[in-house]
């Protein structure tokens, strides 16, 4: 039998389970400390952070720590395998929008009027020039062109639930699984039961519990979370690098399971952007994805497993509309 | 004594040539996963989006078993997490 912490950070919950009761302090420990770094290296709402420190620097190329290289070359990759849906460079865009600020300050309201819901048809949206092409790191090198800001946070995010799991399983010898507002990442040791995990969005969308192999990663992109009133409008968080708008809301979430957290991430959030057609994209590269749409339909691919032992628990019209 | 210091000797040896044969497979095995990781990635980037958000069929990516069998159905057991969007 394991344990489990959790606590509160970035607006979100943190937690860290560990197949061995005995290290569950000091593997909180280790975890907080993957997060304290990588939030002064890549925090976009703190003055004092690398990132906004070296932000008047960039456009001529600034001199960056081996921690805030190591995120600004994995959301390059996710930018990279994802043909652009997930792109660094949005950070004016999202400040733009209103989210300038921790979350917690720009009042967090899930479930608000979804009538007022922004989308890129709406605003007659003009056509942005994808930027993360444009930033290039070479050695320790960064650049970014004035024109854009770069916003590290969910990739960041996915990076350090990766890191912090791999920390806890090599320093401690045990099991851990590492979930950072949902995006989780496993290393070392599996308990008796394999890895389970609930996949869900709001307490109303369909439930499904999952085993998550060895060493393997999940993360949740959602349009229902970190949604915002800006000029008489509900955001939400996933923009469109398209247009620097939120994504039309056509899923509720999208779950990917992959070896990385940073890669489920980026697929999780390419399937939001990407809208329906990330459907025939995931069943054509083989990635295990659940959709769940705006009237709760789920859509699976890539082998992702049909619902097994919670259907009794499920929340009603909850349908499975096909497979991959 | 002697035979004592020699067999110390050939004892240290033999740590260093299982120590050495360790560091090689690692290397390899290292290697192998960055191999693996940019086949990954580049059948991921064979499939690119065309402007009316269709997906062109390349055929080139068919079942490169990119998620490697990373989820299972669940079953029954403790739930050690949740995933959900933040």
């Amino acid at each position: 039998m394991g344990a489990s912490k959790s606590w509160t950070v970035w607006g979100l919950e943190a937690s860290v389970a560990v197949t061995d009761p005995a290290l569950a302090d000091v593997a909180e420990l280790a975890v907080r400390e993957v997060l304290a770094g990588i939030d002064a290296a890549a925090s976009r709402f703190r003055t004092d952070s690398e990132l906004l420190r070296i932000q008047p620097c960039l456009a001529t190329g600034a001199r960056v720590s081996p921690l805030l290289a190591q995120l600004v070359e994995s959301s390059l990759n996710a930018a990279q395998w994802t043909d652009g849906d997930v792109d660094p460079t949005l950070g004016r865009d999202m400040d733009a929008l209103g989210y300038d600020r921790d979350i917690v300050q720009v009042r967090l309201s899930p479930g608000a009027a979804e009538s007022q819901e922004v989308q890129a048809t709406e605003c007659s949206p003009r056509p942005r020039t994808p930027g993360w092409r444009q930033v290039h790191l070479e050695g320790d090198i960064l650049t970014v062109p004035g024109d854009f800001r770069l916003d590290l946070g969910a990739t960041a995010k996915a990076v350090a639930a990766d890191k912090a799991a791999c920390r806890v399983a090599a320093e401690w010898g045990c099991g851990a699984l590492v979930s950072l507002g949902g995006d989780i990442a496993t290393a070392g040791t599996v308990p008796a039961t394999g890895w389970q995990v609930l996949v869900q969005d709001l307490p109303a969308d369909p439930v499904q519990q999952v085993t998550l192999k060895a060493g393997h990663a999940m993360a949740t992109s959602s349009t229902q979370k970190r949604r915002w009133q800006h000029a008489g409008h509900t955001m939400h968080h996933i923009l469109d690098p398209r247009f620097g708008l939120p994504a039309e809301p056509v899923w509720r979430s999208v779950t990917v399971a992959a070896p990385s957290c940073l890669q489920a991430n980026a697929f999780s959030t390419a399937g939001i952007v990407r809208g329906y057609a990330a459907v025939e994209w995931f069943r054509k590269v083989d990635i295990a994805a659940r959709f769940v749409d705006r009237r709760g339909r789920v859509t699976l691919t890539g082998g992702w497993p049909q619902d097994g032992c919670l259907d009794s628990r499920t929340s009603p019209a909850k349908g499975v509309m096909a497979d991959g | 004594m002697t035979t004592r210091l020699s067999g110390k000797k050939m004892a240290a040896n033999i740590t260093t040539i299982v120590a050495v044969g360790s560091f090689a497979v690692a290397g390899v095995a290292a290697i192998a996963v960055d191999l693996a990781a940019t086949k990954h990635v580049a059948a991921i980037n064979s499939a690119t989006r065309n402007d009316d958000g269709t997906v062109p069929n390349s055929g080139t990516s068919q079942g490169n078993g990119y998620s490697g069998g990373s989820v299972q159905s669940g079953n029954g057991g403790a739930i050690s997490g949740r995933s959900s969007g933040s």
